[in-house]
């Protein structure tokens, strides 16, 4: 049997500025991510208790707070401070996955007796974390990711929950499927259309009903229903799905054109990250998220596996031209998926010959001086930082869920 | 916030619990006391590696950025505390 813990910051945009600037501690604050973006990117807990949230436009939450101060957020800090919990986490298992910019899973089963079992160790990080950085973190505990991430979502802000194995059951039996990570609103919606409304439902429903109605993804909501970690997410050694990155502007954008400088940013990020590891992708997709937050994605496949940005970025170019954008657009990412290995290949091409050795000289250079130093001139332009999607993570591939 | 950007001369002291830490600095021709730093973090512009302090000397909080490749501080920003 396995021991997971995932650490969850509370709030974490909004617990650092509010340790930064002590006259915000203990009033309601929202970040933004620059002082043209209009959307609250994190809510301190003061002002969730007005009811302001994630997403929500900054004109709605003043109605609903009219006290709310909002900071302008700053990625440096919060990649710092998330690198550095990286570091303490180590401390106590060299299992670390970074699930996000504020959260990990630590495998702490062969460990967590060398802290004194595994609320010890929760406690000790939650304390670590508040000495450290100020800041308040939740511990959620359990048998496999599903059931850790449950039981921090159970007791934060500041909570410290173990759900043991011969718990879980008991523990989901009645619980709403929404609270089940991974189960959103809608698919909650779907659930209940066919009777199903908790998760002790959910996991005793006959597995044929579900893929009736959900396909392959029927399979994974039982199992989460049981507190299972449905198979894709028992990984450990499993390869690579996909590898994208995402921004949000400082203002909203209207045409293509408009984004092209971006889209080609998140292609050579996309890029370097690949040919870091020796992986291309067959196939492109770009994420776009309205103003609206209605998000949609379109795939567009590129015969070969290639970590070539420019074959990204084009790619990613003819997608967004095709796809009749009818919102101004606040958020794009650009993924490529049918992950597999290209390092080995020899191009047999001048042309290709000369593009392999100009990218592995400007990776080289970049590795040096940091990211960006040599780049694209029309990255050039876009010097300026948003707050960095909660996905973001410090470093690697990502994972797919 | 106010954006400054100056050079500032700073007495810090090194090591210790909390590493290094700003002590004290001059600024438009006043000595300003730190009474506590409140948030540090590093911020990479290519291979180099700022660390950035934010202090506040009760009222105001300062953002002071020290490069250790010239050993220089420098005034970022100035924010009077809401
Ligand atoms: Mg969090």
């Amino acid at each position: 049997m396995r021991t997971m813990l995932l650490v969850d910051m509370d709030a974490f945009f909004a617990s650092v500025e509010q340790r930064r600037n002590p006259a915000l501690r203990g009033r309601p604050i929202g970040v933004i991510g620059s002082d043209h973006r209009t959307v609250i990117t994190t809510a301190s807990y003061e002002a969730r208790r007005y009811g302001v949230k994630t997403g929500m436009n900054i004109y709605e939450a003043k109605r609903l707070c009219p006290g709310l101060v909002l900071v302008i957020g700053d990625n440096d800090r919060y990649i710092h401070t998330s690198e550095a919990l990286k570091d303490l986490y180590l401390r106590y298992t060299p299992e670390v996955e970074i699930y996000s910019v504020d959260e990990a899973f630590l495998d702490i089963t062969g460990s967590c007796h060398l802290f004194g079992g595994p609320l010890e160790v929760g406690r000790r990080i939650k304390e670590e974390v508040k000495g450290l950085f100020g800041i308040n973190a939740t511990v959620g505990i359990g048998p496999n990711r599903v059931v850790a991430k449950l039981a921090a979502e159970l007791s934060k802000p500041d909570g410290l929950r173990w759900i043991k194995a011969e718990e879980v059951e008991g523990v989901l039996a009645d619980l709403p499927t929404e609270m089940l990570w991974g189960v959103g609103r809608r698919v909650s919606e779907r659930l209940r259309a066919i009777g199903i409304t908790r998760c002790g439902e959910l996991g005793r429903a006959p597995a044929g009903l579900l893929r009736a109605r959900f396909g392959i993804v029927g399979e994974r909501l039982k199992a989460l229903g049981q507190g299972r970690e449905p198979e894709a997410r028992d990984r450990c050694g499993e390869g690579v799905r996909s590898i994208g990155h995402s921004t949000t502007f400082p203002r909203d954008l209207c045409s293509p054109a408009e984004m092209e400088g971006w889209i080609l940013r998140l292609s050579e990020m996309v890029g370097s990250r690949a040919r870091r590891h020796g992986l291309g992708g067959r196939t492109v997709s770009v994420v776009v998220r309205y103003r609206s937050f209605e998000t949609f994605s379109r795939r567009k496949g590129m015969g070969q596996a290639t970590n070539d940005t420019h074959r990204i970025f084009h790619t990613a170019m003819d997608i967004l031209n095709s796809a009749g954008l009818k919102e101004p657009v606040r958020l794009l990412g650009v993924v490529i998926s049918g992950i597999e290995p290209v390092s080995g290949q020899v191009p047999i091409f001048e042309e290709q010959r000369r593009r392999a050795a100009l990218l592995e000289a400007v990776d080289g250079v970049n590795r040096r001086h940091g990211p960006f130093t040599l780049t694209w001139a029309p990255c050039l332009k876009r010097l300026r930082k948003g707050v960095i999607a909660p996905a973001w993570r410090p470093s690697g591939v990502r994972r797919s869920l | 916030m106010t954006m400054v950007d100056e050079p500032v001369a700073v007495i810090a002291s090194f090591g210790g619990r909390g590493g290094m830490r700003p002590l004290r600095f001059r600024w438009n021709g006043r000595v300003i006391h730190v009474k506590g730093v409140t948030y540090r973090w590093v911020r990479r512009e290519g291979s180099r590696r700022l660390h950035l302090f934010s202090v506040t000397d009760g009222g105001t909080l300062y953002s002071l950025c020290f490069d250790p490749a010239g050993l220089s501080w420098r005034l970022e920003a100035v924010e009077t505390e809401i």
